[in-house]
């Protein structure tokens, strides 16, 4: 019988633990497990719900014990979904976080422990982005490449003509940052 | 309040409470409690069970929640004395999410004064430690051991941000004004609106 959502909490507490690099192997094993545990629960469910059908009685007649179970049951699966969904989630969230970091090419020891779903999330997360910043389709930039601000907050210009008046104020400064900034 | 993507949301509702059970649950003796002898969970049981599982039951009346021991009389006695001392990492990691999630069932505003005045206390010499430059590493030690997971975050958070803040100041790559600015007063902006632009003559 199943255990309350006890094996979806290992995923979690693993990605709950992750360092700041990295990505641990995908437990599909245990994923598996879960996948399994929900079955039951649904199983389960649906046997109450047809004793309840059976005897002819409509759902605010329903036993006491029953709905409780039922209760439980409804609420394992939901938990249950919601902690797989939290595992894949914030995996992927490291996945995209490599392409902006590491690049487009994938480390083989961080392909190795990646589920083939994810593999193809990334090749196509690879693929958007890369569309985005293609001249043609997209902006034309690699955004990859500077993550962060400059340091220095002026820019160098060239003066295209004389206009005899020295007014490179505030306001100067503020459009050259509206334009080049 | 609760985030559904939120990863430590997620483990503070695996925290067990005890539950009593007003119905009893057909078919989930032995699911809830191993050495249980018959199938069905009878009337009147009391488990453990986590959070998560509590808060539609409690709200049919199925269940009746009870708070873990670490809001009860004895915690609060030490945590009067010297809110510093309590080890709340150990009692419980989420400590403020977990009563948080109680305080929904219950509504019960001792608890919510206990959570609110344990936090203040416990704030302000979280804080100075956080942000002070001196800080002894074993005070820094000791501290983070006794912190629940929630004031970890903040304790992090300032030393992160006390870090930065040094590295700031300590720059050597002062920005300069420019020379054409130094007779400015920033302080009126609307100076730099009435600049004209020159007319080209």
């Amino acid at each position: 019988m199943a255990v309350f959502g006890k094996t979806a909490v290992q995923l979690v507490q693993e990605v709950a633990n992750m360092d700041g690099e990295g990505l641990p192997s995908f437990k599909e094993d245990v994923v598996k497990k879960v996948l399994d545990e929900v079955d039951e629960h649904h199983k389960a469910l649906l046997n109450i719900l047809s004793t309840v059908q059976d005897a002819g009685l409509e759902w605010n007649q329903m036993e006491a014990n029953d709905a409780n179970a039922l209760m439980v049951h409804h609420e394992s699966l939901l938990r249950n979904k919601r902690l797989l969904l939290g595992y894949v989630n914030a995996r992927m969230n490291r996945i995209k976080k490599t392409r902006w970091h590491k690049g487009r090419a994938l480390q083989p020891e961080l392909k190795e422990r990646m589920a083939p779903t994810e593999q193809q999330f990334f090749r196509e997360y690879d693929k958007l982005l890369m569309e985005y910043q293609d001249p043609r389709t997209g902006v034309g930039i690699d955004l990859t490449l500077d993550m962060t601000p400059p340091k220095d907050h002026k820019i160098e210009v060239r003066v295209m003509a004389r206009t005899g008046f020295p007014v490179i104020l505030m306001m100067a400064q503020r459009l050259a940052v509206a334009m080049f900034g | 309040m609760a985030d559904y993507w939120n990863i430590h949301d997620m483990l503070a509702e695996e925290e067990k409470v005890t539950a009593y059970f007003n119905v009893g649950s057909t078919g989930l003796g032995r699911a809830f409690d191993p050495s249980c002898d018959d199938e069905d969970l009878k009337e009147g049981a009391k488990l453990e069970i986590p959070l998560w599982l509590t808060k539609d039951l409690a709200s049919r009346g199925m269940i009746k929640v009870e708070r873990p021991s670490y809001y009860g009389p004895r915690v609060k006695n030490d945590l009067q004395a010297d809110p510093r001392c309590v080890n709340l990492g150990e009692k419980s990691p989420y400590f403020y999410d977990v009563g948080l999630r109680l305080l929904e069932v219950s509504h019960d505003p001792k608890l919510a004064e206990l959570l609110n005045l344990t936090f203040q206390r416990r704030y302000q010499q979280l804080l100075i430690a956080a942000l002070s430059v001196q800080a002894d590493t074993k005070d820094i030690t000791r501290l983070q051991r006794v912190l629940s997971a929630e004031e970890k975050k903040l304790f992090d958070d300032g030393r992160l941000s006390r870090s930065s803040f040094e590295s700031w100041r300590e720059t050597t790559d002062v920005c300069s004004v420019a020379p054409q600015t130094t007779g400015m007063k920033r302080s009126q902006p609307n100076v730099s609106q009435r600049v004209v632009a020159p007319r080209l003559s």
